[in-house]
């Protein structure tokens, strides 16, 4: 059976919205997923630095 | 500075699993709405039955949009009931269904149309659209509520001149402007989706705009100040002047026409009700989170620092 033409046109309506939703949704979770394990790394790596430099500066202060 | 940590890490837990909750209640739970209604002269199933209609034409121009409905023309004292066949400037062309088998068909002359009253089914469309404002809104309603937090520090920040302050409100702008770059993007696919248009100059979208580029100044304004407690005092007295845009932004689809939606009480039904309440708690918990992170960094940073000075020392 031939889909009425008006029919289609509104399939076509519905279904451009498809990309446009997971376009939004893509980008969202992209977005904080990024933002939040680039924050995450930058406090791991500057938790080590610290850990280096204030055993460094121990070992100053008992060495003299 | 550890127990911030420790509270970023319960937000972020939190927020991820609301926020998954409230994904999984937009795709699978909450209701699609219809995005207006057609009339259609069959019913199919995939298109939603709305319900019957009745609609009164004045003029026959009007009646092209309803080729193969029933209706009654009244023209030149006399009614005609059937499927109409076809409209033109000069004649309205029905199916009377008489039975008649030698005059099947009745053509009206335009000129004696008199009035019409076409009868059929309407059928709604599905919104798939409309998913995209379960996390819409709660990003912009956190854009508005950490930039609250941005004006509230350089405000304390003016009234005590503590440096932390000034690292508070520089934090929350930060938040503020990842929440309304999230914003300006959803909110643009959405505007394509509903609207058929990437942008329009409507009243929110222009007030949001304009709230971006202050969010944006603000940091610009940062990076152009050399010296620490002029460029402190000078973001502090521009954040707040810049804060003003965002009730404007917030009540301007209340105060002036404008097309873009406004959530109503009752406007929403159970599960889409929850499902938005959910993303909007997972949301603030995600947003507190990435303050708190951010938090954690700028003090882990002020440690490295006074670390490096005594070591050098």
């Amino acid at each position: 059976m031939e889909m009425h033409p008006t029919l289609k046109e509104i399939y076509d309506l519905v279904l451009t919205q498809w990309p446009l939703v997971a376009a939004a949704y893509a980008v969202l979770w992209a977005a904080l997923v990024v933002y939040i394990g680039l924050a995450i790394r930058r406090l791991n790596a500057l938790g080590k630095q610290i850990e280096v430099l204030e055993a460094a500066v121990e070992r100053r202060a008992t060495t003299g | 500075m550890q127990s911030g940590i420790r509270r970023a890490t319960i937000a972020l837990v939190v927020g991820g699993v609301l926020t998954l909750v409230a994904f999984i209640g937009t795709f699978f739970w909450a209701a699609v709405p219809n995005f207006g209604f057609v009339r259609v002269p069959e019913q199919v199933e995939s298109v939603r039955y709305v319900g019957p209609f009745q609609q009164e034409v004045d003029e026959p121009r009007y009646l092209t949009s309803y080729v193969d409905h029933t209706v009654t023309v009244v023209a030149d004292g006399e009614e005609y009931e059937g499927r109409l066949v076809e409209v033109s400037e000069e004649s309205i062309v029905i199916a009377t269904d008489t039975g008649d088998a030698g005059a099947p068909q009745t053509t009206i002359d335009a000129a004696d149309f008199e009035s019409a009253t076409v009868t059929g089914f309407e059928y709604g469309r599905a919104d798939w659209g409309q998913k995209i404002f379960y996390f819409h809104v709660p990003v912009a309603e956190i854009s508005f509520l950490v930039f609250g937090f941005a004006a509230f520090y350089s405000l304390r920040f003016i009234m005590t001149r503590k440096r932390e302050y000034d690292m508070k409100a520089r934090i929350s702008m930060e938040v503020t402007l990842t929440f309304v770059t999230l914003t300006m993007i959803t909110g643009i696919l959405w505007t394509k989706a509903a609207w058929g248009v990437w942008w329009d100059w409507e009243p929110r979208l222009t007030t949001y705009f304009i709230l971006t580029l202050l969010v944006v100044a603000y940091f610009v304004l940062r990076n152009a100040v050399e010296d620490e407690e002029r460029r402190a005092l000078y973001a502090a007295a521009f954040c707040i002047l810049a804060f003003v845009d965002v009730p404007i932004s917030f009540f301007i689809t209340r105060l002036i026409p404008s097309n873009h939606p406004v959530i109503e009480r009752g406007g929403l039904e159970g599960p889409m009700l929850v499902t938005f309440i959910v993303a909007q708690i997972g949301m603030i918990a995600l947003g507190y989170a990435i303050y708190q992170l951010r938090m954690g960094e700028m003090l882990l940073k002020d440690r490295l620092e006074t670390a490096k000075t005594r070591l050098e020392g």
